[in-house]
């Protein structure tokens, strides 16, 4: 990248390109979606920001102490009497 | 989060930034081309600028493609970065981004090779940014985090918009390149011999 040929024309487009950067820079941060959801995420030592932005509802392993499930309970015949019968 | 988060914040940043630089050039260039150049500037700063500006968005893209690196949130390794489809992050969007980034390449390196190349080779490698320009649309639509936004959704909106229109007016009304009006002529040169009756 020469700046030889019109410096003036082409600093004026570099600092604009900078600002442009710290104004989106600032944007983007100051977010509040993506703030709020990040600030109720715990800090993990790696993770996807596919699950930190759209978080999955992944089954978690019950503890050994917790209350066993329950029986499934039968499954009631359906009513299939009509009145006719 | 904001320690951690830096690199994530920084790789937006520069790739809507970059984005917007693309979409200056890709203007630049269609503007210049077609009447709806003012004639009171010189074509060929403008044309300067046009390519300063590629090279520029294209400095900024890599920037935007290497910065997520040390993001350790994420962890992506250089191959995820660099290998279309390798990405475990939105592979499709990812591996546009890298097409466009492989593309602008050759774009910007044809700009050294005009001299080089016949003319019409030469433009129709040129014609591959709109091409780019496409790709890059659709990787910062799909893949970047800010298209949540309303403002990133109007912002590729409206540069799409312009930079199709721009093209529709440069198929419809032509390119001026090389046209000259009368007016605008230079007057022709000496030959040698008027030089030597004027001496």
């Amino acid at each position: 990248m020469k700046l030889r040929k019109q410096p003036g024309a082409k600093l004026a487009v570099v600092a604009s390109t900078l600002a442009l950067l710290g104004a989106f820079f600032a944007l983007i941060r100051s977010d509040p979606q993506i703030g709020a959801e990040a600030a109720a995420e715990p800090a993990r030592p790696a993770g996807n920001y596919n699950d930190f932005f759209f978080p999955k509802s992944t089954p978690s392993a019950a503890p050994a102490n917790s209350i066993p499930p329950t029986p499934t309970q039968p499954a009631v015949k359906p009513h299939t009497r009509t009145r006719a019968s | 989060m904001d320690a951690t988060h830096t690199y994530w914040y920084l790789t937006r940043a520069t790739g809507i930034v970059a984005y917007l630089l693309l979409f200056a050039s890709v203007a630049l260039g269609l503007v210049m081309t077609t009447d709806l150049f003012p004639r009171r500037f010189e074509r060929f700063r403008v044309f300067d600028l046009h390519r300063f500006i590629a090279i520029l968005a294209l400095v900024l893209s890599v920037f935007h493609a290497l910065i997520v690196l040390p993001d350790t949130y994420i962890g992506f390794t250089l191959p995820e970065l660099l290998v279309p489809f390798a990405s475990p992050y939105r592979a499709t969007w990812m591996a546009l981004g890298m097409f466009a980034l492989y593309l602008s390449v050759i774009v910007i390196a044809s700009f050294y090779l005009r001299p080089l190349v016949p003319y019409a080779a030469w433009r129709a490698l040129h014609y591959l940014t709109f091409v780019v320009f496409v790709m890059a649309v659709a990787h910062g639509a799909g893949a970047g985090t800010d298209t949540q936004s309303m403002w990133a959704r109007d912002m590729y909106a409206a540069t799409g918009f312009i930079a199709f229109d721009l093209l529709v007016i440069r198929l419809v009304r032509g390119t001026t390149r090389g046209v000259r009006k009368r007016t605008d002529a230079l007057p022709p040169r000496p030959t040698a011999a008027q030089l030597l009756n004027d001496g």
